[in-house]
């Protein structure tokens, strides 16, 4: 009921019909949500204070749209978590996204990943597996070829962390 | 000896088509806390593949910089618009001056 109740919120907010309606082409690029339990989208989390984050940052106004990390709400192994990291856009010549930049406010390297697109790419949308030290936020910017920015941030509960020897 | 890979991508695409790419990356991607077998307490030292590019007809359609965040075996699935019949040269280095190079030759029709 619970689950029902957030499909159809954020498939309202995607503009999702019905399971049917989904092709993806009509939504801009944008694939459907393939996590069953995706990690919660009810509250919004700030963006972790950093300083690597800050200096990606470099004063610049931060949009919190058009970004969305596709990810389990809960990991069972830290080691291994598919994420799917998806922006909304047309990725033509004058607009699309130059870089994707992923931070982790948890793990030893804040910086987790950093990807560099262009209009070439056809779409924004980058699958991974991802290494969760933690119960942590995981934050992706877009920045665009206008160099204007645009962030999402996820939080994610890691039953068994990543980087901690078991022995 | 060579790093294996397995790149998946469509053999052939439409002209303007966007195809994804799926490139997996025999790697341990040592995160540098790891301890060794034996019992001697020594860490196995950090090492990951952190430059991943594509390269496809002379231009780099995909780069990515990975840290230890991303997990072993590094998957990668991106996505390109076809243009014309090329290569597409997969080139990658680990922090230990290891490279790796895949290719995958993808046949654009009109």
């Amino acid at each position: 009921m619970k689950r029902r109740a957030a499909l159809g919120t954020l498939g309202g907010a995607l503009g999702i019909v019905s399971k049917a309606a989904i092709t993806g082409a009509a939504l801009g690029g944008l694939p459907v949500r393939v996590f069953a339990q995706g990690a919660p989208r009810d509250k919004t989390f700030a963006i972790p204070d950093l300083r690597p984050i800050r200096e990606f940052i470099n004063n610049r106004p931060v949009q919190r749209t058009r970004v969305f990390i596709d990810i389990a709400s809960q990991a069972d192994n830290g080691n291994s978590v598919p994420a799917v990291l998806n922006v909304e856009s047309p990725m033509t010549e004058t607009d699309h996204v130059k870089r994707m930049v992923l931070f982790s406010d948890k793990n030893p390297y804040a910086q987790m990943a950093h990807f560099t697109l262009g209009p070439f790419s056809g779409k924004a949308s980058i699958a991974t597996r991802l290494r969760l030290g933690g119960s942590q936020h995981l934050t992706l910017f877009a920045e665009m070829a206008d160099n204007s920015l645009y962030a999402d941030v996820v939080e994610v509960t890691v039953t068994v962390s990543a980087c901690i020897d078991a022995a | 000896m060579p790093m294996l890979s397995r790149i998946q991508a469509p053999a052939t695409a439409r002209k303007g088509e966007v195809v994804t790419v799926r490139i997996l990356i025999q790697h341990p991607m040592e995160n540098g806390f790891r301890y060794a077998e034996g019992g001697t307490g020594i860490r196995v030292p950090y090492n990951v593949v952190n430059r991943l590019t594509c390269r496809y007809l002379e231009v780099d359609v995909f780069q990515a910089t990975m840290t230890s965040g991303i997990a072993a075996n590094p998957l990668m699935q991106f996505h390109l618009l076809a243009r014309e019949t090329g290569e597409l040269q997969f080139d990658w280095v680990d922090t230990s001056g290891e490279r790796g190079s895949a290719r995958h030759l993808l046949t654009v029709t009109a």
